[in-house]
């Protein structure tokens, strides 16, 4: 069997071989006194690198990171709230715009058009009001006077 | 691990749900490796920290997307490593001071804990010492447990280059720890 190359060594080393292949490797160290010296010195090495290890426990950020997540999902809230009231009114506004002008267009098209098919003109107040005609006067200033004659002094007001 | 992987992608759902909850599992569950990671890499705890903060907050905004095709600490590492990169950029920008090693074993009064501290520096100012890829690339393999095929899709560097790197990594890393005594006893 070839000598076990370099990657493969630092990968026994670190138990990240496959099993097939960390049982050839075990096998081939067994017989080669090369290849055993030379895993000897990279696990020295792999010891030494152990030594240095980091506590972390005055240093926990769970609730720093828990807080500004959560910060920010109400930001995000707020602020999807906010464009779609934007958008809401300003569809609106549209909308009532839109209706108006088209109310506005139809109306004035269909206004030059009677159902008869003619135009009735000014002609309603010929002989005067109806309301006139209706109490037998002829202008409302007799209206008027007949209004100031109930306003006598025996009336309700008084 | 994969007990380990459905239950992270089960935490990932709930998330995108919106139970802030889930986020509060996660991060306990990975914020151990994830701040020994950062902080191996850029040597000071208040970076570590922010990037460690910025990591869990961009798996947060990712929830709605996160589609579980790797290993779910792959796609956290890598993260993690990018967030580091910046930092990193940011840094040589600044120019600023590194913590001291050396400086931290002066004032130490017990003789054990000074041995054993001391002990600890070589093998810090050993890897500090490395080429930055080198240094990178030994802190996955050696502290985080990445194969240097995982290491390669962190960084997106190419397995053959992760090979070298480590290859390299370990070899002068044998070489300074031998020239610094290490290994006499």
């Amino acid at each position: 069997m070839k000598h076990v190359n370099e990657i493969e060594l630092i990968e026994y080393v670190a138990g990240k071989l496959t099993a097939s292949r960390n049982d050839e490797v075990r096998e081939h160290m067994a017989a080669c006194k090369e290849c055993s010296d030379r895993w000897r010195q990279a696990v020295d090495v792999w010891n030494a690198l152990g030594k240095w290890s980091v506590d972390t426990a005055d240093h926990d950020v769970t609730q720093r990171i828990t807080a500004l997540a959560e910060e920010e999902e109400l930001s995000q809230k707020k602020h999807k709230i906010a464009r779609d009231l934007k958008t809401g009114f300003l569809s609106t506004v549209l909308r009532v715009a839109a209706s108006i002008i088209i109310a506005v267009g139809v109306g004035h098209k269909l206004g030059k058009y009677s159902v008869t098919g003619n135009m009735p003109g000014a002609e309603v107040s010929k002989n005067g009001p109806e309301y006139l005609a209706a109490l037998s006067l002829e202008w409302s200033s007799e209206l008027a006077w007949m209004i100031l004659e109930d306003d006598s002094p025996n009336g309700r007001l008084q | 691990m994969t007990n380990d992987k459905s239950n992270d992608t089960e935490l990932m759902t709930r998330l995108a749900r919106g139970d802030m909850a889930a986020l509060g599992d996660i991060v306990r569950k990975h914020q151990d490796k994830v701040l020994s990671l950062s902080y191996r890499v850029l040597r000071d705890w208040h970076r570590a920290e922010d990037v460690t903060q910025e990591t869990f907050l961009r798996v947060y905004r990712a929830a709605n997307h996160y589609k579980p095709k790797a290993r779910f600490t792959t796609w956290l590492y890598r993260i993690v490593i990018n967030l580091c990169f910046d930092e990193q950029r940011k840094q040589a920008k600044a120019a600023a001071p590194l913590e001291d090693a050396a400086l931290a074993v002066l004032a130490e009064p017990d003789c054990n804990a000074v041995e054993k501290k001391e002990v600890v520096e070589l093998v810090k100012t050993a890897v500090n010492e490395l080429p930055e890829r080198q240094r990178l690339a030994v802190i996955l393999h050696r502290y985080d447990g990445l194969s240097h095929a995982e290491i390669s899709e962190v960084t997106g560097w190419t397995k053959s280059a992760v090979e070298s790197l480590l290859v390299r990594a370990y070899a002068n890393l044998r070489e300074k720890l031998d020239k610094m005594k290490y290994f006499v006893e």
